[in-house]
């Protein structure tokens, strides 16, 4: 087979790329795949940038940090208004002072974790069974950062 | 679920198939750096890098569309998470770059323009053209193309990742699944064929 005609030959998936490079791929269908990126040029390139980041993010101790950052930042605002709130009952004289950092930490709280604002719309729309409300929700969220320009 | 006990990928991947919502947060909270890393470089391989805010929004795009679309059951090895997730990443921020409508590199701007604010003419590279120069390049770019189609696929595939990506031997043989040794014979011997094909080129 020519080099155009591999090339024009349906190119390998994205589970097809991903399993070559974790060894899971053997046999004619590693021959296929390995004849298909030796020949196009946006496949190998796929290839080697995923490589390249899996590689990169595994020596970061990626996985590790990322949840310990992301649970750490999480757990600070939310431990902080709990506090907050319980002291707005435990000092009565500055209980509106309390009650007002409680909120702010909450509503911070909320506001940072973006994922769990994410999981809750989500969650939300798809309990109520409404398909109409998912895509809105979804356009909702690919919709709002673009306000910040 | 045990909280102090981790939890291994494939678990966690056929809890989030359930829709499971906790493992869904510990997903995306595992692997949103691998996205973010995965964009990066699949962007950088085309001169492309996006503000932080649009990183941010890309990774939002990644997670809604594997939720929505369901694509964690298209995952043959859910202990091979980490290649699909950053794949999927890669394949949509060039989707993204495309449909964005803000890319100053896409708009033409005139020889004597501005660009920026500056001068285009100032800010371009100058050297004495030749033209027997540009020539001579694109011949040799055209023996070489022609030199590395002509050998065998495995040989192709690894003076490709070698030469034209950089990679070292190390990372080949990782990629392709090879031992160090059978690497550097393919690479010495590819080598030799292209020395062959240039030996004539002036």
């Amino acid at each position: 087979m020519t080099d155009t005609k591999i090339v024009k030959a349906a190119h390998p998936s994205e589970r097809e790329l991903s399993d070559y490079l974790g060894h899971f791929t053997s046999g004619d269908a590693r021959k296929r795949i390995e004849e298909h990126i030796a020949c196009c040029p946006e496949c190998l390139t796929a290839m080697v940038s995923t490589y390249e980041a899996v590689k990169m993010f595994k020596e970061d101790g990626g996985a590790k940090k990322g949840k310990g950052n992301f649970m750490k930042k999480i757990n600070i605002y939310l431990i902080l208004a709990t506090i907050s709130f319980l002291l707005s009952f435990a000092v009565p004289q500055y209980f509106a002072q309390f009650l007002v950092a409680a909120t702010l930490l909450g509503i911070k709280w909320i506001s940072d974790a973006k994922s769990t604002k994410m999981l809750v719309m989500i969650y939300d729309a798809w309990k109520r069974g409404a398909k109409e409300e998912m895509s809105q929700v979804f356009s909702k969220i690919e919709s709002g950062p673009k306000n910040r320009l | 679920m045990r909280k102090n006990r981790p939890m291994d990928d494939r678990t966690l991947v056929e809890a989030c198939i359930n829709k499971n919502l906790d493992s869904w947060s510990l997903l995306i909270s595992k692997y949103s750096g691998l996205v973010n890393i995965a964009a990066d470089c699949r962007l950088k391989k085309y001169g492309f890098t996006l503000p932080k805010e649009d990183i941010e929004d890309l990774r939002q795009n990644v997670f809604t569309a594997i939720w929505q679309e369901g694509k964690l059951k298209n995952v043959a090895h859910l202990d091979n998470i980490s290649h699909w997730i950053a794949m999927v990443a890669g394949n949509m921020a060039i989707n993204y770059v495309r449909k964005s409508s803000n890319r100053d590199a896409l708009k033409a701007v005139p020889i004597d323009g501005k660009f920026k604010g500056k001068d285009l003419a100032g800010l371009l590279p100058s050297r004495p053209l030749r033209a027997e120069d540009d020539t001579s390049e694109a011949e040799l770019g055209r023996k070489i193309d022609s030199a590395i189609r002509r050998l065998p696929c495995r040989e192709k595939l690894i003076i490709k990742l070698h030469l034209f990506h950089g990679k070292k031997y190390e990372d080949i043989a990782e990629i392709l699944n090879l031992p160090n040794g059978t690497v550097s014979s393919y690479v010495k011997r590819a080598k030799e064929k292209l020395k062959v094909a240039l030996k004539d080129f002036k």
